[in-house]
């Protein structure tokens, strides 16, 4: 039995004084348990908005999601967000207003799960576990971006979720610290491992994390294409240019293309209107 | 201004001094206006008067009652203003059905400026200590509510969606997302409150009290003790700034994640 | 490849469109906006009622005391203030924008200028009542400075922080592009500090009403402020709540006034 499993997931949304936008179609997708799910996709195709469905910040219009066996989302019922899916965000969702050791801790502690002190404990521990150690009293704002990351990934770990919703998280990087965070969540999911649901536009960044590849449609968004990738774990940088994973990213390339020129001529024409 | 840790002194001592010179110019203006009584300028205190009268009036005892009655009041009236504006505040702006309810009454409120409630004020309370702290509460209260409504309405969605993903409760979320994330507007609203307080006290203390540095001046001018209103409104001006420096100061305390 | 793509992508509409019904939503909007000032309507009738407020009159007896009002002095008392808040108001930005433009251009200007407005400044324009009234030979030219030293700091405050907040590179990118300093000034500094200079407008009026109540209640003639302190002084306790109503109706109108003002000039900002 799968871990996750979504069934039939549509999304329409009712913008005010204009017409009805088809957001997600049909969707089928099932997850099993520890597997590194990625799914691709042009930009504004639906792939944050699966995600913020399955998050519990939306809800969906059609459709079922069902996490272990219970049941997360049906049309109708209240959106519920919880600490058994953990979300890193796009653009980054540490509190401005936390140190990196209160952040770490806020969830374990806001339900009550641990003790301040053995929260505390626990972050120190996986904090030092990734060189974070000596960057529990930093403020966000006082640390690079790279160990934002780091430190939110961390951050959503620490409560041990069923699974880890990925929103673009290592978009607004450079190519060197995205590299370095990507060998991060690899080294974390190869030695405990996680079932991640991540979503990305960056192909290479796809088949190089992933157990499965999905490719998403624009407008309606819809779940068209699956890859199995077939690498070897642990996976290092210097796989990139290994023959297979060339021949998977040329396969992707070519139905992602087709995509993005689509995406990009309804966005051209949307934008004449 | 140079990051140098040598920095030597009269790189500091210099804009000083010069802004003394800058000062005392103004003074002797005044000063030469006052002396040969050009236009109306012939009726206001000269600059030995306002001396002799700022020696006379500040180390006496009548001062430190004067600057406590003020003090007392504003402190009072802002506290409350605080303890009351900044909850409220925090609830509407987090809460799209507190607003609703609770902004239009606000909003229809806040353009009354505090001066206009005196009338009211002397009517509805029985003596002239709380109509002047009311009139101090009304201007501390409202930049207050809507500074902190807008630092929780500013508050990015996102650190919402994070905190109940991390499974905090709505308190939870009120303590540690709403005021925490509006604290940096907070301090704004208190810092602004702070001066329309000090202004509003002076206000009422002219219109309605029977104490402290705002009545003074207004007294000053009742028993043509004309100098006199010149110190006071020196002795009103520095205390204001104090203030204001205070609350500066508590920002860096309060709000230790944002950079100035 | 390309067919499965073309097969994929069957337009089917999905069997619930229907979207929820907005005017519901924004029915129930209007009905709070309703309740809110209804609650308050009825706050201030209740603090009317209390046994030990007897002076309080009631929202209904203030209503009645603003219909028996004749409209003509009425009128004339509205526009006297509007008068005074606008010629103060005027004169305030006529000076403090071009003198906090050039402190902005000239280090000499700004640093024989600056002392003197730092001292000034944390002395509320209030405190200046006394002092006016002793130099002014009109009350009329009393008011009038006093609604004009309350705008005054406010607006020249944004000048100078609108004319610093402007970014360097819209400069350099105005100077690269072959812009003189005529030019430069037109182009990307006045535009470039105009919110700025707006939202500093706002406060001014603002603080410039207050003025205006102030210096009608304490000291000059005719005006909504002196109406208001003299329906105290007369007893007529029910038209202080009308003076109240119309104090706050004019503010929050010329408030109106400048951010459309500012917001029609300032067409490049968001909202």
């Amino acid at each position: 039995m799968p871990l996750l499993s979504i069934r039939n997931v549509s999304k329409v949304y009712y913008p005010r004084n204009q017409q009805s936008v088809l957001a997600l179609d049909q969707c089928n997708l099932d997850i099993a348990k520890n597997e590194f799910c990625v799914i691709v996709g042009p930009s504004g195709c639906g792939k944050t908005t699966l995600l913020n469905i399955i998050a519990g910040f939306e809800n969906l219009t059609e459709g079922s999601i069902v996490l272990n066996g219970s049941p997360l989302a049906a049309p109708g019922t209240p959106v519920s967000p919880g600490p058994d899916r953990m979300v890193v965000f796009q653009h980054g969702g540490l509190f401005p207003w936390m140190r990196a050791l209160e952040n770490v801790c806020f969830g374990p502690i806001a339900r009550g799960q641990m003790t301040p002190a053995e929260a505390r404990e626990k972050a120190r521990s996986l904090m030092a576990r990734v060189d974070l150690h000596d960057m529990e009293d930093l403020y966000p704002e006082d640390m690079s971006s790279g160990m934002r990351r780091r430190l939110e990934i961390i951050r959503s770990i620490i409560g041990e979720p069923e699974i880890l919703l990925m929103d673009e998280p290592f978009r607004a990087l450079d190519a060197m610290t995205k590299a370095v965070v990507q060998d991060f969540l690899l080294k974390i999911f190869d030695t405990s491992p996680h079932t991640i649901f991540f979503i990305t536009h960056d192909l290479t960044e796809a088949i190089f994390l992933a157990d499965k590849v999905y490719v998403m449609t624009s407008r309606p968004g819809r779940l068209k294409k699956m890859l199995s990738v077939n690498l070897p774990r642990p996976r290092t940088l210097d796989l990139v240019n290994a023959s297979e994973f060339l021949r998977l990213k040329d396969e992707l390339t070519d139905v992602i293309h087709e995509e993005a020129q689509k995406a990009f001529e309804l966005g051209e024409r949307e934008a004449a209107r | 201004m140079q990051l140098n840790l040598t920095t030597p002194v009269a790189a500091i001592a210099k804009p000083l001094l010069f802004k003394a010179f800058v000062l005392a110019l103004a003074v002797a203006v005044w000063q030469a206006l006052v002396y040969y009584k050009v236009y109306r300028f012939g009726f206001l205190p000269s600059v030995p008067q306002v001396t002799v009268a700022f020696f006379e009036y500040i180390p006496s005892s009548r001062f430190v009652s004067d600057l406590w009655s003020s003090g007392s009041r504003v402190l009072t009236a802002w506290s409350l203003a605080l303890l009351l504006g900044v909850p409220l505040g925090l609830v509407i702006g987090w809460k799209a059905s507190a607003r609703d309810f609770l902004l239009p009454a606000v909003e229809l409120l806040r353009p009354i400026p505090p001066i206009a409630w005196i009338p009211a004020a002397i009517i509805f309370f029985p003596s002239a200590e709380p109509s002047v702290v009311f009139i101090c509460f009304i201007g501390a209260f409202f930049p207050i509510v809507l500074n902190t409504f807008t630092g929780a309405r500013q508050i990015d969605e996102t650190y919402f969606r994070a905190a109940r993903c991390c499974g905090a409760g709505e308190f939870y979320i009120f303590r540690h997302v709403v005021l925490r994330g509006s604290m940096p507007y907070i301090v704004i609203g208190a810092a602004v409150g702070m001066g329309i307080c000090w202004m509003a006290v002076v206000s009422a203390e002219m219109i309605a009290g029977d104490h402290g540095l705002g009545y003074m001046i207004w007294e000053a001018y009742s028993l043509a003790q004309y100098p006199l209103i010149i110190v006071g409104m020196f002795a009103i001006g520095v205390f204001g700034a104090l203030m204001s420096v205070l609350i500066r100061t508590l920002e860096k305390w309060l709000v230790p994640w944002q950079k100035p | 490849m390309a067919r499965a793509v073309a097969e994929t992508v069957i337009q089917t509409a999905p069997k619930i469109m229907l979207p929820p019904p907005a005017w519901k939503k924004s029915l129930g909007a209007g009905a709070r906006t309703t309740a809110s000032i209804v609650g308050l309507l009825f706050v201030w009738f209740v603090i009317g009622s209390l046994p030990w407020t007897i002076a309080i009159p009631s929202p209904i007896a203030s209503l009645q005391a603003f219909l028996q009002l004749n409209p003509v002095n009425v009128a004339i008392d509205i526009l006297l203030s509007c008068r005074r808040v606008a010629l103060g108001f005027i004169i305030a930005t006529l000076t403090a924008v071009p003198l906090g433009i050039i402190a902005g251009y000239s280090r000499w200007v700004r640093e024989l200028t600056f002392p003197i407005i730092e001292v000034l400044r944390p002395v509320p324009p209030i405190a200046w009542i006394p002092l006016a009234i002793l130099f002014f030979p009109t009350s009329e030219s009393m008011v009038v400075f006093l609604t004009f030293l309350g705008a005054f700091f406010p607006i020249i405050y944004n000048t100078i922080a609108g004319f610093s907040s402007i970014k360097p590179m819209y400069l350099r990118s105005g100077k690269s592009l072959g812009a003189g300093e005529w030019r430069l000034f037109w182009h990307v500094i006045l535009p470039g500090m105009l919110p700025v200079v707006f939202a500093g407008l706002q406060i001014a009026v603002g603080i410039s009403w207050l003025m205006v109540v102030a210096g009608e209640m304490m000291a000059a003639k005719g005006g909504i402020g002196a109406f208001t302190w003299e329906a105290y002084q007369t007893g007529r306790y029910p038209l202080i709540f009308v003076g109240m109503a119309i104090i706050g109706t004019l503010g929050s109108l010329s408030s109106l006034l400048i951010r459309t003002l500012g917001s029609g000039i300032c067409r490049w900002e968001a909202r």
